[in-house]
Protein backbone atom coordinates (compact mmCIF):
# COMPACT_ATOMS: atom_id res chain seq x y z
CA UNK A 1 0.00 0.00 0.00
CA UNK A 2 1.91 3.47 1.43
CA UNK A 3 5.70 3.47 0.73
CA UNK A 4 7.83 5.63 1.98
CA UNK A 5 10.00 7.61 -1.06
CA UNK A 6 11.25 11.27 -1.61
CA UNK A 7 10.04 12.93 -4.80
CA UNK A 8 6.31 13.38 -5.25
CA UNK A 9 4.56 15.13 -8.66
CA UNK A 10 1.65 17.31 -8.29
CA UNK A 11 0.00 14.88 -10.66
CA UNK A 12 0.60 12.25 -7.74
CA UNK A 13 -1.06 14.43 -5.10
CA UNK A 14 -4.32 14.72 -7.25
CA UNK A 15 -4.34 11.05 -7.85
CA UNK A 16 -4.05 10.60 -3.60
CA UNK A 17 -6.97 12.73 -3.48
CA UNK A 18 -8.80 10.35 -5.86
CA UNK A 19 -8.10 7.76 -3.67
CA UNK A 20 -9.49 8.79 -0.30
CA UNK A 21 -13.02 6.93 0.43
CA UNK A 22 -15.59 9.10 -0.38
CA UNK A 23 -18.40 7.05 0.84
CA UNK A 24 -20.51 9.61 2.66
CA UNK A 25 -21.04 8.75 6.94
CA UNK A 26 -23.96 9.78 8.71
CA UNK A 27 -24.98 9.90 12.00
CA UNK A 28 -28.62 8.84 11.80
CA UNK A 29 -30.59 9.46 14.99
CA UNK A 30 -28.46 13.20 14.97
CA UNK A 31 -29.54 13.64 11.12
CA UNK A 32 -33.14 12.88 12.60
CA UNK A 33 -33.29 14.57 15.75
CA UNK A 34 -31.89 18.16 13.95
CA UNK A 35 -34.30 17.77 10.87
CA UNK A 36 -37.37 17.47 13.98
CA UNK A 37 -35.64 20.38 15.75
CA UNK A 38 -35.53 22.48 13.06
CA UNK A 39 -39.09 21.69 11.55
CA UNK A 40 -40.71 22.72 15.17
CA UNK A 41 -38.91 25.75 14.70
CA UNK A 42 -41.14 28.86 14.54
CA UNK A 43 -39.82 29.91 11.59
CA UNK A 44 -42.43 27.61 9.88
CA UNK A 45 -45.25 29.07 11.66
CA UNK A 46 -44.61 32.69 11.30
CA UNK A 47 -46.90 34.86 8.59
CA UNK A 48 -44.69 35.25 5.51
CA UNK A 49 -44.81 39.15 5.05
CA UNK A 50 -46.86 39.64 1.96
CA UNK A 51 -46.37 42.20 -0.86
CA UNK A 52 -50.03 43.29 0.15
CA UNK A 53 -48.95 44.42 3.80
CA UNK A 54 -46.32 46.83 2.07
CA UNK A 55 -48.85 48.41 0.16
CA UNK A 56 -51.13 48.76 2.91
CA UNK A 57 -48.40 50.22 5.29
CA UNK A 58 -47.78 52.30 1.64
CA UNK A 59 -51.27 53.52 1.97
CA UNK A 60 -51.45 54.58 5.65
CA UNK A 61 -47.88 56.08 4.93
CA UNK A 62 -49.54 58.46 2.47
CA UNK A 63 -52.20 59.54 4.38
CA UNK A 64 -50.33 60.21 7.42
CA UNK A 65 -48.28 62.81 5.24
CA UNK A 66 -51.47 64.10 3.56
CA UNK A 67 -53.11 65.18 7.22
CA UNK A 68 -49.60 66.34 8.00
CA UNK A 69 -49.40 68.31 4.79
CA UNK A 70 -52.81 69.73 5.46
CA UNK A 71 -51.59 70.98 9.33
CA UNK A 72 -49.16 72.71 8.08
CA UNK A 73 -50.92 73.87 5.31
CA UNK A 74 -53.68 75.98 7.72
CA UNK A 75 -50.80 76.70 10.30
CA UNK A 76 -49.49 78.57 7.72
CA UNK A 77 -52.66 80.70 6.95
CA UNK A 78 -52.19 82.34 10.52
CA UNK A 79 -48.54 83.64 10.59
CA UNK A 80 -49.32 86.12 12.99
CA UNK A 81 -50.81 84.05 15.65
CA UNK A 82 -47.94 81.73 15.22
CA UNK A 83 -45.88 84.38 16.12
CA UNK A 84 -47.64 85.94 19.00
CA UNK A 85 -48.20 81.89 20.53
CA UNK A 86 -44.23 81.87 19.76
CA UNK A 87 -43.50 85.56 21.34
CA UNK A 88 -45.45 84.40 24.68
CA UNK A 89 -43.16 81.52 24.91
CA UNK A 90 -39.76 84.22 25.86
CA UNK A 91 -39.78 86.46 28.47
CA UNK A 92 -42.89 89.10 29.78
CA UNK A 93 -41.16 92.14 28.23
CA UNK A 94 -40.70 90.96 25.39
CA UNK A 95 -43.70 89.40 25.17
CA UNK A 96 -45.61 92.79 26.33
CA UNK A 97 -43.72 94.69 23.58
CA UNK A 98 -44.40 92.10 20.80
CA UNK A 99 -48.37 92.36 21.97
CA UNK A 100 -48.42 96.24 21.38
CA UNK A 101 -46.96 96.40 18.52
CA UNK A 102 -49.40 94.21 17.07
CA UNK A 103 -52.21 96.06 18.35
CA UNK A 104 -50.69 99.21 17.00
CA UNK A 105 -50.02 97.88 13.91
CA UNK A 106 -53.84 96.51 14.04
CA UNK A 107 -55.26 99.59 15.30
CA UNK A 108 -53.04 101.57 11.96
CA UNK A 109 -54.11 98.98 9.66
CA UNK A 110 -57.85 99.60 10.56
CA UNK A 111 -57.45 103.64 10.65
CA UNK A 112 -55.52 103.54 7.22
CA UNK A 113 -59.22 101.28 6.03
CA UNK A 114 -60.90 104.21 7.11
CA UNK A 115 -59.02 107.06 6.04
CA UNK A 116 -59.16 105.38 2.66
CA UNK A 117 -63.12 105.20 2.78
CA UNK A 118 -63.74 108.42 4.02
CA UNK A 119 -61.89 109.87 0.96
CA UNK A 120 -63.67 107.73 -1.18
CA UNK A 121 -66.80 108.89 0.42
CA UNK A 122 -66.53 112.54 0.02
CA UNK A 123 -65.32 112.19 -4.02
CA UNK A 124 -69.21 111.01 -4.52
CA UNK A 125 -71.45 113.34 -5.77
CA UNK A 126 -73.87 112.45 -3.31
CA UNK A 127 -72.67 112.88 -0.38
CA UNK A 128 -72.99 115.93 1.68
CA UNK A 129 -70.39 117.08 4.16
CA UNK A 130 -71.07 118.86 7.57
CA UNK A 131 -69.77 118.77 11.02
CA UNK A 132 -71.01 119.30 14.25
CA UNK A 133 -70.95 117.72 18.44
CA UNK A 134 -72.22 113.48 18.45
CA UNK A 135 -71.83 112.12 21.37
CA UNK A 136 -70.16 114.71 23.07
CA UNK A 137 -67.33 115.19 20.66
CA UNK A 138 -66.59 117.06 17.58
CA UNK A 139 -67.30 114.69 14.34
CA UNK A 140 -67.53 115.11 10.73
CA UNK A 141 -70.53 113.96 9.27
CA UNK A 142 -70.82 112.58 5.52
CA UNK A 143 -74.85 111.72 4.31
CA UNK A 144 -74.61 109.39 1.85
CA UNK A 145 -78.21 109.54 -0.29
CA UNK A 146 -78.70 106.41 -2.69
CA UNK A 147 -81.90 106.37 -4.20
CA UNK A 148 -84.85 106.22 -0.70
CA UNK A 149 -81.37 104.84 1.48
CA UNK A 150 -79.55 107.95 3.30
CA UNK A 151 -76.37 106.53 5.52
CA UNK A 152 -74.77 108.92 7.41
CA UNK A 153 -70.88 108.00 8.97
CA UNK A 154 -69.76 109.97 11.89
CA UNK A 155 -65.64 110.12 11.18
CA UNK A 156 -63.04 111.49 13.78
CA UNK A 157 -61.83 115.39 13.06
CA UNK A 158 -59.11 113.50 12.30
CA UNK A 159 -61.11 111.75 9.73
CA UNK A 160 -59.21 108.55 9.81
CA UNK A 161 -61.32 106.74 12.32
CA UNK A 162 -65.21 106.06 11.74
CA UNK A 163 -66.99 106.25 15.57
CA UNK A 164 -70.41 105.39 13.73
CA UNK A 165 -72.76 105.03 11.17
CA UNK A 166 -77.18 105.04 10.70
CA UNK A 167 -78.73 104.50 7.43
CA UNK A 168 -82.43 105.39 7.05
CA UNK A 169 -84.98 105.08 4.04
CA UNK A 170 -86.12 108.31 2.96
CA UNK A 171 -89.61 109.25 3.15
CA UNK A 172 -90.80 111.56 0.30
CA UNK A 173 -91.76 114.06 2.78
CA UNK A 174 -89.10 113.20 5.29
CA UNK A 175 -85.85 114.97 3.92
CA UNK A 176 -84.00 116.07 7.32
CA UNK A 177 -83.57 112.60 8.93
CA UNK A 178 -80.77 113.61 10.91
CA UNK A 179 -80.21 113.81 14.32
CA UNK B 1 -37.70 18.91 -7.20
CA UNK B 2 -34.96 21.27 -8.23
CA UNK B 3 -32.91 22.70 -4.92
CA UNK B 4 -34.02 25.91 -6.38
CA UNK B 5 -38.02 24.96 -6.00
CA UNK B 6 -36.87 23.15 -2.59
CA UNK B 7 -35.76 26.15 -1.31
CA UNK B 8 -38.72 28.85 -2.53
CA UNK B 9 -40.99 26.50 -1.45
CA UNK B 10 -39.02 26.42 2.07
CA UNK B 11 -39.30 30.19 2.09
CA UNK B 12 -42.80 29.75 1.91
CA UNK B 13 -43.07 27.54 5.16
CA UNK B 14 -43.22 24.27 3.22
CA UNK B 15 -42.17 21.74 5.98
CA UNK B 16 -41.69 18.92 3.19
CA UNK B 17 -39.59 20.97 1.12
CA UNK B 18 -37.44 21.98 4.07
CA UNK B 19 -37.34 18.38 5.22
CA UNK B 20 -36.32 17.24 1.46
CA UNK B 21 -33.53 20.44 1.24
CA UNK B 22 -32.01 19.08 4.96
CA UNK B 23 -31.74 15.56 4.04
CA UNK B 24 -30.16 16.56 0.56
CA UNK B 25 -27.66 18.79 2.35
CA UNK B 26 -27.23 17.24 5.76
CA UNK B 27 -25.13 14.49 4.35
CA UNK B 28 -22.79 16.60 1.85
CA UNK B 29 -22.35 18.97 5.33
CA UNK B 30 -21.13 16.56 7.82
CA UNK B 31 -18.91 15.11 5.60
CA UNK B 32 -17.37 18.09 5.04
CA UNK B 33 -17.29 18.97 8.52
CA UNK B 34 -15.92 15.92 9.62
CA UNK B 35 -13.08 15.81 7.03
CA UNK B 36 -12.16 19.44 8.20
CA UNK B 37 -12.03 18.46 12.04
CA UNK B 38 -11.67 14.85 12.42
CA UNK B 39 -13.93 15.16 15.31
CA UNK B 40 -17.40 13.64 15.44
CA UNK B 41 -18.88 15.82 18.55
CA UNK B 42 -17.79 18.87 17.33
CA UNK B 43 -19.02 17.91 13.27
CA UNK B 44 -22.49 17.47 14.86
CA UNK B 45 -22.58 20.67 16.74
CA UNK B 46 -20.92 22.82 13.50
CA UNK B 47 -23.32 20.51 11.57
CA UNK B 48 -26.37 21.86 13.91
CA UNK B 49 -25.42 25.59 13.81
CA UNK B 50 -24.60 25.95 10.21
CA UNK B 51 -28.71 24.53 9.48
CA UNK B 52 -30.10 26.67 12.34
CA UNK B 53 -28.32 29.68 10.50
CA UNK B 54 -29.02 28.88 7.50
CA UNK B 55 -32.99 28.47 9.05
CA UNK B 56 -32.65 31.99 10.09
CA UNK B 57 -31.27 33.67 7.54
CA UNK B 58 -33.51 32.01 4.54
CA UNK B 59 -35.65 34.82 3.86
CA UNK B 60 -32.47 37.17 3.70
CA UNK B 61 -30.97 34.67 0.81
CA UNK B 62 -30.51 35.97 -2.45
CA UNK B 63 -29.92 34.04 -5.79
CA UNK B 64 -27.17 35.99 -6.97
CA UNK B 65 -25.35 33.44 -9.11
CA UNK B 66 -28.18 31.69 -10.83
CA UNK B 67 -29.04 27.64 -9.28
CA UNK B 68 -25.90 27.54 -7.89
CA UNK B 69 -26.08 30.46 -5.26
CA UNK B 70 -27.54 28.02 -2.16
CA UNK B 71 -25.06 25.20 -2.63
CA UNK B 72 -22.44 27.85 -2.49
CA UNK B 73 -24.45 30.17 0.28
CA UNK B 74 -24.92 26.54 2.67
CA UNK B 75 -20.57 25.91 2.13
CA UNK B 76 -20.27 29.10 3.08
CA UNK B 77 -22.12 29.14 5.73
CA UNK B 78 -20.74 26.18 6.81
CA UNK B 79 -17.09 27.04 6.32
CA UNK B 80 -17.11 30.02 8.47
CA UNK B 81 -18.60 27.55 10.86
CA UNK B 82 -15.35 25.90 10.56
CA UNK B 83 -12.82 28.60 10.80
CA UNK B 84 -14.83 29.58 14.29
CA UNK B 85 -13.94 26.37 15.44
CA UNK B 86 -10.46 26.39 14.34
CA UNK B 87 -10.19 29.76 16.11
CA UNK B 88 -11.86 28.92 19.48
CA UNK B 89 -10.86 24.88 19.25
CA UNK B 90 -12.62 24.31 22.74
CA UNK B 91 -14.58 27.24 23.44
CA UNK B 92 -16.67 26.45 20.19
CA UNK B 93 -20.38 25.57 21.26
CA UNK B 94 -23.54 24.72 20.44
CA UNK B 95 -26.11 27.45 19.79
CA UNK B 96 -29.27 25.50 19.85
CA UNK B 97 -30.77 26.07 22.78
CA UNK B 98 -33.57 23.29 23.10
CA UNK B 99 -33.51 20.77 26.04
CA UNK B 100 -35.22 17.85 23.34
CA UNK B 101 -32.40 18.48 20.91
CA UNK B 102 -29.46 18.75 23.38
CA UNK B 103 -30.37 15.15 25.30
CA UNK B 104 -30.51 13.24 22.16
CA UNK B 105 -28.28 11.00 23.67
CA UNK B 106 -25.07 9.15 23.06
CA UNK B 107 -24.05 7.94 19.50
CA UNK B 108 -21.68 5.56 20.62
CA UNK B 109 -22.40 2.72 17.47
CA UNK B 110 -22.84 5.26 14.90
CA UNK B 111 -19.63 7.06 16.22
CA UNK B 112 -17.60 3.47 16.49
CA UNK B 113 -18.42 2.61 13.11
CA UNK B 114 -17.14 5.76 11.78
CA UNK B 115 -13.89 6.11 13.53
CA UNK B 116 -13.10 2.36 12.36
CA UNK B 117 -13.95 3.34 8.49
CA UNK B 118 -11.86 6.28 9.36
CA UNK B 119 -9.10 3.95 10.70
CA UNK B 120 -8.84 1.95 7.59
CA UNK B 121 -8.67 4.98 5.16
CA UNK B 122 -5.18 5.65 4.82
CA UNK B 123 -5.32 7.89 1.91
CA UNK B 124 -7.00 10.11 3.47
CA UNK B 125 -5.54 10.16 7.02
CA UNK B 126 -2.22 10.83 5.21
CA UNK B 127 -3.21 13.76 3.28
CA UNK B 128 -5.56 15.11 6.64
CA UNK B 129 -2.51 15.00 8.53
CA UNK B 130 -0.52 17.22 6.28
CA UNK B 131 -2.90 19.57 5.08
CA UNK B 132 -3.63 20.33 8.40
CA UNK B 133 -0.17 21.73 8.27
CA UNK B 134 -1.40 24.92 5.87
CA UNK B 135 -2.87 27.68 5.85
CA UNK B 136 -6.53 27.98 6.59
CA UNK B 137 -7.33 29.28 3.28
CA UNK B 138 -5.37 26.29 1.34
CA UNK B 139 -6.97 24.03 3.64
CA UNK B 140 -10.34 25.63 2.38
CA UNK B 141 -9.46 25.15 -1.61
CA UNK B 142 -8.36 21.69 -1.19
CA UNK B 143 -11.01 20.05 0.26
CA UNK B 144 -13.74 22.59 -1.19
CA UNK B 145 -11.62 21.26 -4.63
CA UNK B 146 -10.87 17.85 -4.05
CA UNK B 147 -13.56 16.36 -1.39
CA UNK B 148 -16.69 18.02 -2.12
CA UNK B 149 -15.09 18.13 -6.22
CA UNK B 150 -16.11 21.79 -6.48
CA UNK B 151 -15.47 24.01 -9.71
CA UNK B 152 -13.45 27.23 -8.75
CA UNK B 153 -16.36 29.37 -9.84
CA UNK B 154 -18.09 27.60 -6.91
CA UNK B 155 -15.01 28.04 -4.27
CA UNK B 156 -14.52 31.65 -5.19
CA UNK B 157 -18.51 32.05 -4.11
CA UNK B 158 -17.83 30.24 -1.13
CA UNK B 159 -14.54 32.12 -0.18
CA UNK B 160 -15.65 35.67 -1.44
CA UNK B 161 -12.57 35.96 -3.70
CA UNK B 162 -11.78 36.35 -7.33
CA UNK B 163 -12.05 33.11 -9.42
CA UNK B 164 -8.23 33.76 -10.52
CA UNK B 165 -7.30 34.63 -6.88
CA UNK B 166 -8.83 30.89 -6.09
CA UNK B 167 -6.80 29.11 -8.96
CA UNK B 168 -3.55 30.58 -7.98
CA UNK B 169 -4.28 29.95 -4.24
CA UNK B 170 -5.41 26.05 -5.72
CA UNK B 171 -2.02 25.49 -7.41
CA UNK B 172 0.44 27.56 -4.40
CA UNK B 173 -1.72 24.77 -1.57
CA UNK B 174 -1.21 21.62 -3.70
CA UNK B 175 2.45 23.06 -3.93
CA UNK B 176 2.71 23.43 -0.46
CA UNK B 177 0.80 20.12 0.29
CA UNK B 178 3.88 18.37 -1.81
CA UNK B 179 6.84 19.75 0.22
CA UNK B 180 4.49 18.88 3.65
CA UNK B 181 4.43 15.13 1.86
CA UNK B 182 8.31 14.94 1.25
CA UNK B 183 9.05 16.20 4.42
CA UNK B 184 7.18 12.93 6.10
CA UNK B 185 8.54 11.13 3.14
CA UNK B 186 4.91 9.59 2.03
CA UNK B 187 3.77 8.75 -1.07
CA UNK B 188 2.13 5.98 -1.98
CA UNK B 189 2.00 3.20 -4.66
CA UNK B 190 0.15 2.96 -7.43
CA UNK B 191 -2.65 0.23 -8.22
Amino acid sequence: MLIFLKKISMKKIEQLFKKVNKESIVINKHKDGLRNYLLSNDYFNKEKTKFSDFRLAAVSLAFSIFIISITFFFASNEPKEIALENNFKKEPEIMLKTLNLAKESANEDLANDEEILFNKLIKKDNVIISQKKWQEQEVIVLELLEGDLKTIYYFNKDKNLLLGSEAYEVLPNNNNNNN
Amino acid sequence: MNIRDLVEKSRNKDKEAFSELFNFYYDKIFNYVFRRTLNIDYAKDITSNTFFKVLKHLDGFKWRGGDNSFNAWIYKIATNEINQYFRKQNRYRLIIDDDDFNELGDFGEEVKKIEKKLENDEYFLILNKSMQQLKPIYQDILHLRYFEEMSFKEISEILNKNETTVRVYSKRALEKLRIVLEKDAYIFKEN
